[in-house]
């Protein structure tokens, strides 16, 4: 089987970044993480089957990374929690301003962390990480038209909150 | 529409977004988006989930860090990797796509998203022609669609009127004092061209020029990583252009050049970048003329 092109990988690498971002919570384990998960799926490129789209294979590879990095981690006395996320950028320009923001990003943070669990994961893995509605189907293994509905549901809830608690926003 | 067609609609323009689908299918769903105001309504809110999931977990602040590491990986897999390409044309639409779109999305012109990408599809890739002249002249066809572009973002109640730069890498408009509707306006190309003759950027400017008037905008664009800076200053059948790369003193390169206004494109200079030669291509129309 033909080895990826520069532009493929260049094409899958956000989305398998922002997993590894989401699931490591720092932006430079993220880029370790994925970039073993590259090197590891070019190593056995010739093994993948076809039975599966090839970003479902590069995300279970991925997922097996970061589950090897956060039994390193935890022999480190260090616990992963999946919902960690990065740093957020502080680039507002003042007091209020940040602290409106916070605010935002908090609500925001927990409304989707208050979605029904198979909202959660369709918005997750298509917005946030960016997998196309077809490779999120496959990767939580329901039918393309589900992960629509609920990706469509889990946005249509989270404007709601976002305009019930910032009305003037 | 329809429920169905709704969410069939947001899987396609969300396939879009991540640059999956071929470009007849990309070209198929931005006609969709320029013709329907509902359409342009879901993708603004398909941006705005995006954009406001996407900060508030911090993965606007590590998107630096994912550029870097992305071209480390590609870099660390080229010496093995004879079958490396550079990216296609289509792609390189829809990433430009994706970063324009977040612009209009601050601007609040999401209609504008259709009228840019029509516009990059309608570009003709390249263009060499069997003479060796690397820019082919602009065509009425595209004037036409700069056309609708501009008038996508002359918003009334803004005093002024707009410019606007369309390169590879960035699409951004702004406003000059002035009354709109009233302007002389022109299209300035300029293509840099690298010693195999290939297109390594393209910057499109259209900006409103009565003569004696002059336009500076140090970010039009990026050429291997500096910012262009770009300088027009109108006559009446002239035009004078500065071109610049790079931020400072010490690494910056550029050429001036003075061109017929509707004339056909010329090469008005060459200047060296990381040691390799560069040639600067120009033409300058009236926006409304016939050219091509």
């Amino acid at each position: 089987m033909d080895r990826p092109t520069d532009e493929q990988i260049g094409n899958w690498y956000p989305r398998l970044y922002r997993t590894a971002l989401r699931l490591t919570g720092s932006p430079f384990d993220a880029a370790d993480v994925t970039q073993q998960a590259f090197c590891q799926a070019l190593g056995r490129w010739d093994r993948f089957d076809g039975g599966a789209l090839r970003t479902t294979w590069l995300h279970q590879i991925l997922v097996n990374c970061v589950r090897d990095w956060a039994r390193r981690r935890m022999r480190r006395g260090q616990t992963v929690d999946v919902w960690t996320v990065a740093a957020l950028p502080q680039t507002d320009s003042s007091p209020v301003d940040r602290a409106v923001r916070r605010e935002e990003v908090q609500r925001l943070r927990e409304a989707i962390g208050d979605l029904q669990a198979g909202l959660r994961v369709a918005f997750v893995a298509t917005v946030l990480d960016g997998y196309t509605y077809e490779e999120a189907a496959e990767l939580l293994s329901v039918p393309v038209g589900t992960v629509a509905s609920r990706v469509h549901g889990a946005r249509k809830h989270l404007q709601g909150v976002m305009q019930q608690a910032f009305p003037e926003a | 529409m329809e429920p169905a067609e709704e969410l069939d609609l947001e899987r396609r323009i969300h396939a879009l977004l991540c640059g999956a689908p071929d470009e007849a299918e990309s070209r198929q769903v931005l006609h969709e988006i320029a013709d329907s105001p509902a359409a342009q309504q879901t993708l603004r809110e398909m941006l705005l989930a995006e954009r406001a999931a996407r900060a508030a977990f911090g993965f606007d602040a590590a998107q630096g860090t994912l550029e870097a590491s992305r071209a480390a990986l590609l870099r660390r897999l080229k010496p093995d990797a004879a079958h490396a390409i550079r990216p296609a044309r289509g792609g390189r639409t829809v990433g430009w796509l994706a970063r324009v779109a977040a612009g209009i999305l601050i601007g609040g012109i999401s209609a504008t998203l259709a009228a840019y990408a029509t516009v990059r599809i309608m570009e003709h890739p390249s263009p060499i022609s069997s003479a060796g002249v690397p820019m082919t002249a602009i065509s009425r066809a595209e004037i036409e669609a700069y056309g609708r572009v501009w008038r996508q973002v002359v918003e009334p109640g803004i005093e002024g009127v707009p410019w606007l730069v369309l390169s590879g890498a960035r699409g951004e408009f702004g406003y000059v004092p002035g009354e709109a509707g009233a302007e002389r306006l022109l299209l300035v190309r300029c293509r840099f061209v690298g010693p195999g003759n290939e297109t390594m950027e393209t910057v499109n400017l259209i900006l409103p020029a009565e003569p004696g008037s002059r336009l500076a905008l140090p970010d039009a664009g990026l050429l291997g990583g500096r910012p262009v800076g770009y300088e027009v200053a109108a006559g009446t059948d002239w035009a004078a252009v500065a071109l610049t790369v790079g931020q400072t003193a010490q690494d910056s390169a550029g050429v001036r050049g003075r061109v017929a206004i509707g004339a056909d494109p010329v090469e008005v200079g060459e200047f060296r970048l990381n040691g390799r030669p560069v040639r600067l291509w120009l033409q300058v129309v009236p926006f409304a003329g016939a050219v091509g």
